[in-house]
This record gives C-alpha cells, sequence and structure tokens, in this order.
C-alpha cells in the first residue's frame, strides 16, 4: 500500500478574497483505500477536490496525481488524469437535457478509447453500470424524473464509464433520508469491491464517515487537525477533534 | 432518438427554406440588375446629366430594359455615360434612337429615356454611342409664355375697345363694316383670347409653383420645342396686333376714311376667323389643364392625349405664322403708310 | 472566473466583460478548428433557437409590415407618392427594421434561454462534470449555441422579411385594390444588391454576438439561483445592446464601401 500513493498533496494554499480557505494542506492517498475528509460545512472541503482536478486553481502548492503533477501539465496530460478520476457531484450534475442513457453515453462517446466501441458494446457497459448502481429501470428517464438518491447513484454510474481508478465523492449523503443515506454508503463500499477504486470521500456526515472510511482526515480552517481510523480518532483526546464527535 | 431524427428534418427544411428566400431574392434583384443576361453596352454623351446616377434606369417608351453602369467625364467636360440594356429589348432601340434625360415618379430619381428610332432601323449593338437630345430648359419656355400672355391680355383688351365701337357702328367706319359676320368673328376672337389669357396665367403660375409636375409635361422635347416656338409667334403677333390696334384707336375718323381697300378687309377677315379657331382650340386645352385635376396625369400616361396636343399646338402655330402675315400686310399696306404720312404731317 | 456583480453598472466589470468576451470569442474560433465538431448538438441547437424561434419573428413580422404600411400610407397618400408605399416599407424592413427588430426578439428568445440554460448547468455543476470527464463543455455548449445563432438568425431573417413583404401587402390591399404582381414589382424597383448584403452580413454578426454573449453570461453566472436569473438578463441586455452598436459601425462601413 505504502509504495502505491495515487495521490500526493503537498503544501495546498487556496484563498477567496481576504479568506483563506485552505492554508497549508497536505494529502496522500493509495490505491484501493477510502479516504474520508471530515470537516464542517464551508472549510474549502470541495474546494480540494476542485483542485485536485484542476477545476480551481491553488494559490501555491504543488498536486501529484497518478504521478502527473496537475497544476504544470498541459490539457492533454490533464484531461488523461481526469479520465481517470471520477467525480460524483454533490447534486449528481446529471445533464438536465439529456436522458440517462445519454448522460452516460456522454463521457463515453467523447472518449478516445471508448468511442471506438460499437452501440451494441457502449449499451453493455451503460446497462452493467445502472445496474450496479440499482437504477436499470430509470434508464430511459430524464433526470428531472428521478429523486435526489437516484441522481446521486446516476451520477455514480456516469462516473463509472470511463473505469476510473479513483473516484471522488462530494458530499454523498448531504440532503438525503437516512435511509437512502446507508443505501449511498453501502453502494460506495459495494463499488470499491467491484471496481477496485480508490475513493477520496468529503463529508461532514459522521455516519458516512464511519461506515466508508479505511482512513480519515480531519479537517478544520483550511488545516488538517487529525489523522487515523475512525476509532482512533473517535477517542482523541484533543478539543477540536471531539467536537466531531459529538 | 426518433425526436433527434425528427428535429434533424426540420431543421434541414428550415435552413432550405431560408436559403430558399434568399436565393430567390438574390435572382429577382440579379435579374433586375442585368446580373446574370449578358447585357448589351452602349453609351452616350451628355452636356448635363442632371443628377442622373449609377444604377438609375434606362427606359424605352416606358418600359425599363436597363440601367446607367457608369459615368464619367471626358475631357471636354461632357459627360460620358455607359449603360447596360436587356438583350432581349435591345432589338426595339434603333441606331437612330436619341436618348435624354428624364426624371421618373414625383420626387423620383432621374432616368435616361431612349426615344424610338425608325422602324426599320438596324438595332443598336454593343459599344453603339447612341445621339443625345438635350432638353429646352423649362425656365426659357416659361418666360416665352409669360411675355405672350401679358401681350394678349393688352391686345384684347384693345379689341375689345374695337370691337366695341364696331358695334356701335360709329361713324364711317359701322358703314364700312356692315358684314356682320366679321365682327362677330373679331368678337369672339377677342373673348377666347381674354379667356385664354386667364388661363395661361393660371398655368403658368401653377407651373411656377411646380415644376417638377410640368418637367414630365415637358418630356417630350419635339413637343417642348414646338411649345416654345409656338409662344415666340405668338409673341409677335400679339405685338403687331398692338401696333395695329394702337393705330387704329388713334385715329379712328382718319382710319374710317381710308378704310376702303376690300382685299384687306378681306384678309382681316381670313384672320381673324383664323384666330378664333385656334384660340377656340387653345381654350379648350387650357381649359382641361386648368380644371381638369387628371389632366396633368394624362399628360403624362396617355400618349394620345400628348398627340393631339402636339397636333393642336402645331395648328396653332400654323394660325399664329397667318396671322403674323396678315397683320404684316395689314402694316405694310399702303392705307397704313398714309396714315402714317398724316400722322408725320400732323406733327 | 465569474462575474461578480453581473447587473451592476460598474465600469470595472465592463471592461472585464469586455476582455473576457474577447477571449471567448478567441477560444470559440480556436475551438472550432481544433476539436471534433459536436453535430448533432449543433443540429439541435439549430432546431432550438431556428425553428423555435419561427413562429414568434413570424408574427412579428407580419404585424411589422402590416404597421408599417398602415402608418406611413397616409403620409405618402398626402404627398400623392402612394405608388412608392410598397419600396418604402420593403426597404426599409430589408435593410435596418427585419434585421434590428427580429435580432431583437431573437436576443429577448434565445439568448436570455442560452444564459439561463449555461448558467444553471455551471451552477449545478454540470459544466464541471463536464470539464472532470474531460470532455470540452466548451465545445460541446458554447461552440454549437454560437455556430447555431450564428447561422439561424439571418436564416430567420430571410423569413422575417418574406412575411413582412407579405403583411404589408395584407396592409395596403385593405386600403387599395393593388394587385400582388404590382406590389411586387413596386417593392421590388428600388432593391438593389447594396441593400440586401450588407443586411445579411450584419445579421450574421448580430447572430454570433448574440450566441457569444449569452454564452458568456451563462458561462461565467454567479453562483446560487439568482446567478442564472442574472445571466439571463444581462444576455439580454448585453446582446441587445451589442446590436445596436453594431448597426451603428455596419451602417458606418456600409456607407464607405458603397
Amino acid at each position: 500500500m505504502e509504495n502505491n500513493r495515487i495521490l500526493d498533496v503537498h503544501n495546498l494554499h487556496k484563498s477567496f478574497g481576504e479568506k483563506k480557505v485552505i492554508d497549508g494542506l497536505d494529502l496522500a492517498l493509495y490505491s484501493g483505500e477510502n479516504l474520508v475528509i471530515l470537516g464542517k460545512s464551508g472549510t474549502g472541503k470541495s474546494v480540494i477536490m476542485k483542485c485536485i482536478v484542476r477545476l480551481l486553481k491553488p494559490d501555491a502548492g504543488s498536486i501529484n496525481v497518478f504521478g502527473t503533477d496537475v497544476l504544470n501539465c498541459g490539457e492533454k496530460e490533464l484531461n488523461e488524469v481526469r479520465t481517470r478520476i471520477g467525480y460524483l457531484f454533490q447534486e449528481g450534475a446529471l445533464y438536465d437535457s439529456m436522458t440517462i442513457r445519454e448522460n452516460l453515453e456522454f463521457p463515453a462517446k467523447r472518449d478516445k478509447k471508448l468511442r471506438k466501441l460499437a452501440d451494441k458494446e457502449l449499451n453493455e457497459i451503460i446497462e452493467k453500470n445502472l445496474e450496479s448502481v440499482g437504477l436499470i429501470d430509470a434508464i430511459d428517464k430524464l433526470p428531472s424524473e428521478l429523486s435526489g438518491g437516484m441522481k446521486k447513484r446516476a451520477g455514480l454510474a456516469r462516473s463509472l464509464m470511463l473505469s476510473p481508478d479513483m473516484i471522488i465523492y462530494d458530499e454523498p449523503t448531504t440532503g438525503l433520508d437516512p435511509y437512502t443515506s446507508d443505501a449511498i454508503n453501502d453502494l460506495i463500499l459495494r463499488i470499491r469491491e467491484s471496481y477496485n477504486t480508490a475513493s477520496l470521500i468529503i463529508t461532514h456526515d459522521i455516519k458516512c464517515a464511519k461506515r466508508t472510511s479505511d482512513r480519515m482526515v480531519i479537517l478544520s480552517d483550511g488545516k488538517i487537525i487529525a489523522e487515523g481510523k475512525f476509532d482512533e480518532l473517535k477517542t482523541d483526546p484533543s478539543e477540536q477533534v471531539r467536537l466531531f464527535f459529538v | 432518438m426518433k425526436k433527434k431524427l425528427q428535429r434533424s428534418i426540420l431543421v434541414g427544411i428550415f435552413v432550405t427554406l431560408g436559403l430558399a428566400i434568399f436565393i430567390a431574392a438574390i435572382y429577382l434583384v440579379g435579374k433586375k440588375e442585368n446580373l446574370f443576361g449578358s447585357p448589351v453596352r452602349v453609351s452616350a454623351i451628355f452636356n448635363d446629366v442632371k443628377g442622373l446616377r449609377e444604377g438609375n434606369k434606362v427606359r424605352l417608351s416606358g418600359i425599363d430594359i436597363g440601367t446607367v453602369s457608369s459615368l464619367s467625364f471626358m475631357n471636354d467636360n461632357r459627360v460620358f455615360i455607359q449603360m447596360n440594356l436587356e438583350e432581349e429589348q435591345v432589338l426595339y432601340v434603333k441606331k437612330d434612337s436619341k436618348v435624354t434625360i428624364g426624371s421618373e415618379g414625383l420626387m423620383g430619381s432621374k432616368v435616361v429615356m431612349i426615344l424610338p428610332g425608325t422602324i426599320d432601323g438596324i438595332p443598336v449593338q454593343e459599344y453603339d454611342t447612341l445621339q443625345t437630345v438635350e432638353q429646352v430648359d423649362i425656365d426659357d419656355i416659361l418666360e416665352e409664355v409669360n411675355k405672350s400672355s401679358q401681350n394678349i391680355a393688352v391686345v384684347s383688351s384693345e379689341l375689345i375697345s374695337i370691337t366695341r365701337k364696331i358695334n356701335r357702328g360709329d361713324g364711317v367706319f359701322g358703314k364700312i363694316f356692315t358684314d356682320t359676320t366679321l365682327t362677330q368673328n373679331l368678337d369672339d376672337a377677342t373673348r377666347n383670347i381674354s379667356y385664354i389669357t386667364e388661363n395661361l396665367y393660371d398655368l403658368s403660375e401653377k407651373v411656377n409653383a411646380g415644376e417638377g409636375i410640368v418637367g414630365k409635361l415637358f418630356a417630350d422635347t419635339t413637343l417642348t420645342g414646338d411649345i416654345g416656338k409656338a409662344s415666340a409667334n405668338m409673341d409677335e403677333i400679339t405685338n403687331n396686333l398692338r401696333e395695329i390696334t394702337d393705330k387704329i384707336n388713334q385715329g379712328q375718323g382718319i382710319f374710317g376714311r381710308m378704310f376702303t381697300d376690300t382685299s384687306l378687309t378681306n384678309n382681316l377677315y381670313v384672320t381673324s376667323k383664323n384666330l378664333q379657331s385656334t384660340t377656340g382650340s387653345l381654350m379648350l386645352l387650357a381649359d382641361k389643364m386648368n380644371n381638369d385635376s387628371s389632366a396633368l396625369n394624362l399628360l403624362i400616361d396617355d400618349p394620345t392625349f400628348a398627340d393631339s396636343l402636339e397636333i393642336l399646338i402645331q395648328r396653332l402655330n400654323r394660325g399664329i405664322v397667318e396671322a403674323t402675315e396678315a397683320a404684316d400686310a395689314v402694316q405694310r399696306s399702303g392705307l397704313i403708310r398714309a396714315f402714317s404720312k398724316k400722322k408725320k404731317e400732323e406733327k | 472566473m465569474e462575474r461578480k456583480s453581473p447587473n451592476k453598472l460598474n465600469f470595472e466589470q465592463l471592461l472585464m466583460d469586455i476582455a473576457g468576451i474577447t477571449t471567448f470569442l478567441f477560444r470559440y474560433i480556436g475551438s472550432l478548428f481544433r476539436n471534433r465538431f459536436e453535430g448533432r448538438e449543433f443540429i439541435n441547437q439549430c432546431y432550438r433557437t431556428g425553428y423555435q424561434s419561427l413562429l414568434l419573428v413570424g408574427i412579428t413580422a407580419i404585424i411589422l409590415g402590416l404597421v408599417l404600411t398602415i402608418q406611413i400610407r397616409p403620409i405618402l397618400a398626402d404627398l400623392g407618392a402612394e405608388a412608392w408605399l410598397p419600396n418604402m416599407v420593403f426597404i426599409s424592413v430589408l435593410t435596418e427594421m427585419g434585421p434590428v427588430i427580429f435580432a431583437l426578439l431573437f436576443a429577448g428568445k434565445v439568448g436570455s434561454g442560452i444564459g439561463a440554460e449555461l448558467s444553471s448547468m455551471r451552477v449545478t455543476e454540470q459544466i464541471d462534470a463536464m470539464e472532470v470527464s474531460a470532455t470540452n463543455p466548451f465545445n460541446y455548449l458554447v461552440v454549437t449555441r454560437v455556430s447555431a445563432t450564428t447561422i439561424m438568425l439571418p436564416l430567420l431573417v430571410f423569413f422575417g422579411d418574406l412575411l413582412a413583404f407579405f403583411g404589408s401587402f395584407i396592409g395596403l390591399k385593405a386600403y387599395s385594390d393593388i394587385s400582388f404582381k404590382l406590389f411586387y414589382s413596386r417593392a421590388f424597383s428600388e432593391v438593389y444588391f447594396r441593400d440586401i448584403f450588407p443586411a445579411t452580413i450584419k445579421t450574421i454578426f448580430f447572430g454570433f454576438f448574440i450566441g457569444l454573449i449569452a454564452s458568456y453570461m451563462g458561462y461565467y453566472s454567479g453562483k446560487g439561483t439568482s446567478g442564472v436569473g442574472k445571466a439571463a438578463n444581462a444576455a439580454v441586455v448585453a446582446s441587445s445592446l451589442v446590436i445596436f452598436l453594431i448597426d451603428l459601425i455596419a451602417v458606418q462601413l456600409t456607407d464607405i464601401l458603397t
């Protein structure tokens, strides 16, 4: 595990105007690992994720994904890295003018390898991915016809299309009822089993963190204040950490 | 999938129709601008093109058959214009056709008008230069008309006074003029002339006010030439008549005594008759011009009317010439000479 | 990049927008030649911007022709120049009224639509999602839309001109017994290529800038649902203004060139 670092974030700084959101953050992710970043809302968790895929440019620091320096590489290398990362947005970010099938087709048809597939083979992949998130019945529905949980699952199915090595979950359980949240947590674990991916999960939901994490870090004021397994951190004596487990 | 196919078809139809409209417009305008046929290029040279521009129309007998393609100065300051004529219509433009510049519509732009040549003439060919007719300036004509009408007014008033005297049968004069037809004729002529005078005044006023409208009227240069000549003649005759009547008025008694030459009386009779008929026609014309509001349109549009106008004016011309001759004869006759001698002696 | 206050008239923001739109323009041109053209989405956008605006433009065009004719008729009748009516109305529609009015309608309908759509895609992270799946959202969303508006607006204007022509005929027919043939020959009597081509080129620019500005406003809209409304609004306001600016430039250029 140790020798399989797929993500390396070093000394990351980012501020919006006067406000410092990320202040000297270090982070590493190993292949096949589920890392949870736990932090209160508005502490810049999403900002880290967006910096990793270069949706945002940090003010300082370096990010290395799959051996590529994403902040300073060319567009082509960047896109290669991006195809290996699945990203599940908070609301699923489904393209609302397209059906679920078209949503899944969309990245595939613009991918160098998958573009060459015949329609039939592509359909098989789409159906397999939808089945693994349990949405095969909704294949021809529009996103507006789906509930919040279904949207997230569909979004997950879409991010699986390019067979990523790493999936970033942005608040996977936020805004869902406890039952659906559990289902999503199960799904995250199941996906890791069947697709053998590493996962980076940002959440402020302690239940989610407990259920899905192999390892977790706690983020506060743009810095990591604690790191370890869930059970270790639960018994951490520091005041700041204890606040998260109340 | 089906929906998408349907959309593609609709977009296809939309684009096709839109382009069809555009192409149709291009074609229609292009046809008008002679871009798609091979036009026949002919030229003409004018002293003054009166604001003609590139793209103005070229008309033959009122039908658009081409456009002006270029205007340029020649080294003698005249203007060289080139015209593109439609291939099919060019057959009707003969080598002896003449071109002139007219205007189109009330506020219209200028047009080049081709006056038809001889019927069996040779059609023009590419690069031919057509003869031009420079129009008589409308202001000159108006001046003539004005002068004439002033003279006519004077003459007519004097004629009235003569005829009054004749009617009263004053002295010897009355006895000589026993022939009532002559008197009647003279009387009619007088009334007609005064009527014309009034109308001519009205007309010239209108002409002054709306030069553009009458511009059309005088588009045909032959006609305008005639009118110009007619009014010049009118001028002369009226001047002469005035002289005679002056003299007659001055010396009623002496005149009466000497008025024995019957051939002279005859001449005077014929003249007065002619004058009457011409003035009658003129009156009719002037009447139409003044009272019938559509007369002007008629003048512009109806060639028959324009023709009859021309004939009428020619006739008038002839009448006036005759009248001039008669008047001259009166002046030349020994009678008047004697009268003038007598006058000198008196002095 | 995000537009901070899309609705406040702010000089700094204005300059930033001008710079942003210029960058956007070059990015469009670059993307058009460098990337795979999204044909299907382009057709889809043509359908939505062109075909679906046809009814609106058509109705407006007929009314425009009708109203212009009815309003100008008495004035020309006083001058005794009623025969010039078809010509006058048609030329004014062809060269100025048509392109500008239809472009403004287009900006209102399509520009606001694009602004709102892209902005809501930005807000719900759909654009980000495209970006992280290594698909080029600019190519897919902006290039197709700008291309569609550039091609569709001139076509719509052709339809509009034709319908305004019929509208004018109906308007005149109500007052005088004019035959279609006479109307047609009078309407076209003074129409030249120098009227048609500048007007058409102008509409191509109108379409292009409506698409470009609306896409820009949507693409870089502010966060939150209020951003969507602001983006739609800014798209319409800015593209309407630009229509008149282009019109001003066009009229001067045509004046110089002809």
